[in-house]
């Protein structure tokens, strides 16, 4: 039976020398849905999908898919999380072909590499971003957009059920940013589980739960319709922002 | 400028160094040599083992100097960044100092000098490499911090470098054969060094390409690297260790050879875009093809007297930096 939530943390706290990170969250990501994490400067945001990704060592229950976090190889857990960092560095001189082919590491071993069954993923997620034209030329010849596919295309290309993104669309174009929520809601149509990082709280409002973060811990995780949600960003932006509803969607709005 | 296959590239370097071996066997010490015989004892004994051995220990510095901008994610990091070329230095000094200070027989002598003395100036330097690296490594408490571990090699390397100095100081009578083993010296190389030499490179390259994957997921940055599965810590542990070997058994045997292990890397990059495998062997042929080159150029360009090969890779290799920098400058400008 699928399992309605893709990852559960109870108490989950990190910390950075002694200073608490994130301090004892307990939270339930919806299976197959997309969640975004917003939050101001410094509220965890990153350290909490870190955590989640198991990229940071952290105390509390996490479980992924039904499974302790903790307990997975590393290769098993590649395969159930892809993660796309903030600003990922791409190497100037890999081709985005290569790009895309370093998602199949998880499924290669360090003797044989690559076969035909990765091969045939690269290429198909290269055609589905619109890559396959750029596919031979280095990242350094991309624009930030494509630059960005090429990224998304790698994170993608790893087939995991559970995608992790963090601030994945910033410095990008709109058209750019319309493609990347177009792809967000074919994943969770595809039963992809989508959790990402966004500053940009318009575009935050579209996915199908928010969790806002504050100061290292978790203020409320809610459907971005909710009045407690828009109540909570209110205080937390200190009453800065404005939020209405205009053409069946949420916009926020500095004051 | 345009890139270039990996195969295409690959091809085009085993051709070279074919070339620069075979000019290296006709090169002596009175310049070059056209028809030389190959059953002429001379070739079979000096210039095969000497330009066999300089491909080889260019090869070891080109694997080393990719390694090393992999692991450091830094295109100016060279081999010797661990503090391993100090090391060496300071291993040399100190057998040197120990033979002149040796009395009459070896039989009279400490044990820690008769280890000194049986080790010889290859071992010692092979060891000071090692020692060093691994100082580096404890002060820098581990590999995972990154620029801890560089300024740890920083530190090594000036106070190893400045005990070398104060060991030359206390013992002149070193300072010619220091001075040959600083400039980087190819003339002494051996066939049981070039044995040596080449089980080290294969063992390296194998372990190296085995374990590429680290150095591509590294490009994507080390959290993108964890992600995809890669066991980043001992991976770099293993890595870093090949990289000190590498360097260790290079310089053990041919001195400090200045820039082959940084611009090897740079010049394959200038021709091609890939992954870390095929970087790595290109790399390792390029800086093959560096030493045997320089080696020919250093003995025959003004023969009969013989140039430290040292000094012309440090200075060929530091122009073709400058303009590599000019050239992006005006690159950029244009732009």
């Amino acid at each position: 039976m699928k399992p309605t939530y893709a990852f559960t943390a109870q108490k989950l706290t990190v910390h950075r020398g002694s200073l608490c990170v994130l301090s004892e969250v307990d939270l339930s990501i919806h299976a197959s849905q997309w969640t975004c994490v917003v939050g101001p400067n410094g509220a965890g945001k990153t350290t909490l999908l870190k955590a989640m990704a198991g990229l940071l060592p952290s105390t509390g229950e996490l479980r992924v898919l039904g499974q302790d976090l903790r307990m997975l190889a590393a290769k098993d857990r590649a395969k159930m999380m892809a993660w796309l960092g903030q600003q990922e560095q791409g190497s100037d001189d890999l081709s985005v072909t290569d790009v895309v082919m370093l998602g199949r590491l998880p499924h290669q071993s360090f003797l044989l590499g690559a076969n035909p069954q990765d091969m045939a993923q690269a290429q198909k997620w290269l055609a589905q971003l619109q890559l396959t034209h750029l596919k031979e030329k280095s990242l350094a010849q991309l624009s930030a957009g494509e630059r960005q596919r090429a990224l998304l295309g790698r994170a993608l290309a790893v087939q995991a059920p559970i995608l992790l993104m963090d601030e994945p669309i910033a410095n990008v174009d709109l058209p750019n940013q319309s493609d990347w929520l177009q792809t967000v809601q074919q994943l969770t149509q595809h039963n992809t589980t989508v959790v990402s990082v966004l500053h940009d709280l318009n575009l935050a409002m579209r996915a199908d739960h928010v969790v806002l973060m504050n100061q290292g811990r978790l203020v409320i995780h809610a459907k971005p319709d909710d009045p407690l949600l828009h109540q909570a960003l209110m205080e937390v932006f200190a009453h800065r922002i404005t939020i209405h509803r205009v053409a069946d969607q949420w916009v926020v709005l500095p004051l | 400028m345009n890139k270039m296959p990996a195969a295409q590239l690959a091809a085009w370097l085993a051709a070279l160094s074919l070339l620069s071996l075979g000019l290296g066997l006709m090169t002596g010490s009175v310049g070059w040599e056209w028809g030389v015989s190959w059953s002429d004892p001379i070739v079979q004994d000096i210039r095969l083992p000497r330009t066999v051995g300089a491909w080889l220990a260019g090869a070891l510095l080109g694997l080393a100097g990719a390694l090393a901008q992999g692991l450091f994610r830094n295109p100016l990091a060279d081999p010797y960044l661990l503090g391993s070329a100090s090391g060496a230095s300071l291993g040399v000094a100190i057998a040197l100092s120990l033979g002149l200070w040796g009395s009459a027989s070896f039989a009279d002598m400490s044990e820690a000098m008769q280890w000194a003395m049986r080790l010889g100036l290859t071992g010692m330097a092979f060891v000071g490499a090692w020692a060093a690296v691994l100082l580096t490594l404890l002060l820098a408490r581990g590999v995972e911090h990154t620029l801890r571990l560089l300024l740890a090699g920083v530190v090594v390397g000036v106070v190893l470098g400045a005990l070398t100095s104060l060991l030359t100081l206390i013992s002149p009578q070193t300072l010619p054969a220091m001075q040959s083993f600083l400039l980087g010296n190819t003339s002494m190389l051996s066939g049981q060094a070039c044995v040596l030499m080449a089980f080290v490179l294969l063992l390296c390259a194998g372990l190296s390409w085995i374990f590429s994957p680290l150095l591509d997921g590294l490009r994507l940055g080390e959290s993108t690297a964890q992600s995809l599965g890669l066991r980043v810590l001992p991976l770099r542990v293993v890595l870093l260790a090949v990289m000190g070997l590498a360097t260790a058994t290079a310089v053990a045997q041919t001195g400090l050879i200045a820039f082959v292990g940084l611009v090897a890397p740079h010049l394959v990059r200038a021709r091609f875009t890939g992954r870390s495998a095929s970087l790595l062997v290109l790399s390792t042929l390029m800086g093959g093809v560096l030493l045997t080159t320089a080696d020919v150029l250093a003995r025959g360009l003004w023969a009969p007297q013989e140039l430290p090969v040292g000094v012309l890779t440090g200075v060929l290799g530091g122009g073709y930096l400058l303009w590599r920098i000019h050239a992006s400058q005006m690159a950029g400008s244009s732009a």
